[in-house]
């Protein structure tokens, strides 16, 4: 018969994690829009995570950029992640492709309820003297999270 | 009978504090793929407007001996801008048409208002500045482009000295002060991508003979002028 409860009691909270069920689920794609761009020297789009963006060099936004969205659930409260991403391309039929990098998230910690909405924004890069054909551009972004 | 042993507090202590450091131990790595995506799309759609129309006029030509230089009294039609012994037809952005006669060459408008050109930008980035470069603009230099309106003999009237307006204001906005590169007009574009463009322009009397005041066949006279349109 146990005398003590206490200890009970944290072997069932040090058994809890086995059960939990960490939900990732992704809510909306990055996508930079639709632009043109004077390609003859170096451009970029920076998308934030907030869904503002800003470009640099003769890259024109056509419709906007949108941020992606993913969010997390069943994560211990409050709990710091380490969250990943490599950096990637988009590529098209034919032509150069794009390089997506410099990722800025909104949050990396989960919340009272072990919830997180993470906003990822990144950077698409034009390398002058390539070529951009007006087509559809592809490619994943592979966001990888953890924590102790 | 047997009684049941129980685990000492101390021994219970160490197996929590192992399962403990056993989670705290135990990473948790998970990934997600999400599709990225972006569309390029340069291309700038034109669509002609209304053609630009001097109205009817009356013009002569100029002689053998007006027909050599550049510039004021050079009688050149190399669009220069400033009076030379041409006599031309100016067509302004805002539609009103001017004429000046030459050193010997006479021109007036006779009938009707001058028709600006017109074309219009769609699908382009918004609020965007987009460059308007044509052979034919006018700017700080001494010559410009020139292209023939060609009539129903073989003598044709010269076109140049191409202006135009892109925030249609009835001002030109060609940068008179810009050399070398700088015949380039630059426009807005509106929050939809779009922008109407009005165009005008100057046509010079040319030499059509060795006789002093020697007039243009009357009859149509037209051609064509190119701007190229670009981010």
């Amino acid at each position: 018969m146990l005398k003590h409860p206490a200890f009970v009691a944290l072997l069932i909270t040090s058994s809890s994690w086995v059960f939990s069920a960490e939900l990732i689920t992704q809510e909306q794609t990055i996508d930079f829009g639709e632009l043109a761009a004077n390609f003859a020297i170096n451009s970029s789009l920076q998308v934030d995570p907030a869904g503002g963006y800003m470009t640099s060099g003769p890259m024109y936004v056509i419709s906007p950029p949108q941020p992606a969205r993913i969010r997390l659930s069943g994560y211990p409260a409050n709990q710091a992640l380490s969250i990943t991403i490599n950096d990637f391309f988009l590529v098209p039929i034919g032509g150069d492709r794009f390089l997506v990098k410099d990722f800025s998230l909104n949050t990396t910690t989960t919340d009272n309820n072990g919830d997180a909405l993470i906003l990822i924004g990144a950077t698409l890069y034009a390398d002058a003297g390539n070529t951009y054909p007006d087509t559809a551009y592809n490619g994943n972004m592979i966001v990888d999270i953890s924590y102790p | 009978m047997k009684s049941l042993k129980l685990i000492p507090l101390k021994a219970l202590f160490c197996i929590s504090l192992v399962l403990h450091l056993a989670q705290s131990a135990h990473a948790t790595d998970a990934s997600i793929t999400i599709p990225a995506s972006v569309t390029v799309d340069a291309t700038i759609t034109l669509t002609p407007g209304v053609d630009m129309d001097f109205g009817q006029f009356y013009m002569t030509g100029i002689t053998t001996a007006e027909n050599g230089g550049v510039g004021p009294g050079g009688g050149a039609i190399n669009g220069a801008r400033t009076v030379n012994a041409s006599s031309y037809i100016e067509l302004l952005v805002n539609g009103n048409l001017v004429s000046s006669d030459g050193t010997t060459s006479k021109a007036s408008s006779v009938i009707g208002p001058g028709v600006v050109g017109t074309f219009v930008i769609a699908g382009a980035a918004v609020s965007t500045p987009v460059r308007f470069t044509s052979p034919e603009l006018i700017d700080g230099d001494a010559t410009a482009g020139t292209r023939p309106f060609d009539g129903p003999t073989g003598d044709s009237i010269t076109f140049t000295d191409l202006t135009i307006d892109t925030d249609n204001d009835g001002i030109a906005d060609n940068d008179l002060a810009a050399t070398g590169d700088g015949a380039v007009v630059t426009g807005t574009t509106d929050a939809a991508g779009a922008l109407t463009v009005r165009t005008g322009g100057r046509i010079y009397s040319t030499y059509i003979g060795g006789v002093d005041n020697n007039l243009y066949e009357a009859g149509a006279y037209s051609g064509t002028y190119t701007i190229t349109v670009s981010y």
